[in-house]
């Protein structure tokens, strides 16, 4: 696709459910609790002061949007959030649809700029090189986890989808979060998960509940977390092999996305 | 001896609580209504994280303190996702601050998450916060903190609006103005290229000084980066000079206590 023939143009309330679907097809690339809505996006073309534009391809096809808002009296403009195709460049994508939104706030005379409050590494291709400075903040996502057998049974899906993934390796995993275990077997490409079984697990993962939802999350490197101790695998594994078992179950990412809270 | 008041968590009552919590709210995160919190209690206003349920603190017969609950989805990457019960709006009015309220409050939301089927919850909040070591102590980690890219064009323009906006959160804060009274100082920041900025603390509030004195009561050098980072409360006052980012001259160690309240706008100890 020639990427430089991107068209930008407001948001209208047609586009909700293709950018509902366009959000949905970006949030497999992050981590966090950010949620969106078909309401999200009417809101967001009936919002006189938001700044709400879509990037579109040559067959008119949604690829990108923005949204932002400019409070003319405080002369404060604030990008919410760039979402774009993630089979197209985000750079390019974003980079244009944040110049678009730039402009219209300069135009409107603004003293400043905050741009998202997401830690989506793209976001480097797209802010530094128009002049903001990044500001590392305080603010926090914080998680508890409150029902750890409970919690286990939640990640199933996640930890059956990873393990299938996990090449040359066939037999059963026991997860150990505190005093609660969830198995898993896997024979091939098939993966079952079960409660209990009285046979030993051929590889046991041993960790606490805050570690394995910074590990799931990504937000924490398993390679940190096996060298502070915090993550055991018995029996001991080579390094290599436990490098690999875990860099499987818990990939880095480095997206985490936040509702405005 | 003076016996020790009695705490009450309960549910919010939409036709009696309203008025309080718009105070506590208010002192807590800016101005709130009452009507707008009457509507956020009935559930018919949402705002952008929409609140579900919301759980009291009562002291003689009146709400001093807040926390509500809602639904979110935690996304775990590759589409998949968990139920979490997101931790909102957790406040206490500034006189019943250190008694508890937030705890106890916390441990409304969590019985109510393990009661509704949630295994996890969570909750946005600042590490600079005083509240954050009750989150850690309720078993609460923290997962990522935030990035925020930035760019200002009229540094005159953003200092009014802080100014305006500091007195706008004294008014609010009794802490505050218990903190401030009788300080009366006049602070003029070198802000290199963009200028000296000052204000000047008197009468119970601050006002912008539109052309700095030649010589202020403190006299701070910095740059707007580093203003910008302690005004969103990235920086403590004393990190920021240990690291060289700001030279402070003319100001005691008590100025600078206060100083660090006034810029990062956090007063509870």
């Amino acid at each position: 696709m020639n990427e430089a023939k991107l068209e930008i143009r407001r948001m209208v309330r047609e586009d909700a459910k293709e950018l509902l679907e366009l959000h949905g097809r970006f949030s497999q690339q992050y981590v966090g609790p950010l949620e969106r809505n078909i309401e999200h996006y009417r809101r967001a073309v009936r919002r006189k002061d938001w700044l709400s534009w879509v990037a579109t391809d040559q067959k008119g096809g949604i690829v990108g949007y923005i949204t932002a808002v400019y409070v003319k009296k405080r002369r404060y403009g604030r990008i919410f959030e760039i979402v774009a195709d993630p089979n197209m460049d985000f750079g390019f994508v974003a980079g244009k649809l944040a110049e678009k939104v730039y402009n219209v706030m300069i135009e409107g005379n603004a003293a400043t700029i905050v741009a998202p409050i997401m830690v989506n590494p793209d976001y480097e291709k797209v802010f530094p090189g128009t002049g903001f400075f990044k500001i590392e903040m305080q603010e926090v996502i914080m998680v508890a986890v409150n029902n750890v057998p409970r919690f286990l049974d939640e990640i199933g899906p996640v930890m059956t989808a990873r393990l299938k993934r996990l090449a040359g390796w066939s037999g059963t995993l026991e997860l150990k979060c505190g005093e609660h275990s969830a198995f898993y077997n896997k024979d091939g490409d098939s993966v079952q998960r079960f409660d209990w079984t009285n046979k030993d697990a051929d590889c046991r993962i041993l960790v606490d509940q805050y570690t394995l939802t910074a590990l799931l999350l990504g937000v924490t490197a398993h390679e940190d977390a096996y060298a502070e101790g915090k993550i055991q695998v018995e029996p001991a594994l080579s390094k290599g092999k436990a490098k690999e078992v875990l860099g499987t179950l818990f990939p880095r990412h480095q997206f985490v996305a936040f509702n405005f809270w | 001896m003076q016996k020790k008041p009695q705490i009450i968590f309960r549910s919010a009552d939409e036709k009696k609580d309203y008025v309080d919590l718009a105070g506590v709210m208010s002192e807590c995160f800016g101005p709130v209504t009452p009507r707008t919190m009457k509507k956020w209690i009935q559930g018919e206003k949402k705002n952008a994280a929409g609140f579900d349920r919301f759980f009291v603190a009562e002291v003689d017969g009146k709400a001093v303190g807040n926390v509500s609950v809602a639904p979110r989805k935690l996304h775990f990457g590759e589409g998949v996702y968990l139920k979490t019960l997101a931790v909102l709006g957790v406040c206490t009015g500034s006189e019943y601050r250190g008694r508890g309220v937030a705890t106890g409050l916390l441990k409304q939301a969590m019985a109510f998450a393990d009661k509704s089927g949630f295994s996890n919850s969570s909750l946005y909040t600042a590490t600079l916060l005083p509240a954050h070591r009750i989150y850690v102590r309720e078993g609460f980690r923290d997962v990522q903190k935030t990035t925020r890219y930035v760019k200002i064009f009229d540094y005159d323009f953003v200092f009014r609006g802080w100014v305006r906006w500091r007195n706008r959160a004294l008014k609010q804060s009794k802490i505050a103005q218990k903190t401030l009274r009788g300080w009366n100082r006049t602070v003029v920041f070198d802000l290199g290229s963009n200028g000296d900025k000052g204000f000047r603390f008197r009468n119970g509030r601050f006002q912008r000084l539109t052309e700095p004195p030649k010589s202020a009561d403190i006299h701070i050098v910095t740059t707007v980066e580093t203003m910008t980072s302690l005004t969103t409360e990235v920086y403590l006052l004393d990190d920021a000079i240990k690291a060289g980012h700001l030279q402070v001259k003319g100001a005691s160690e008590a100025d600078l206590k206060i100083l660090n309240k006034i810029l990062v706008g956090i007063w509870d100890e």
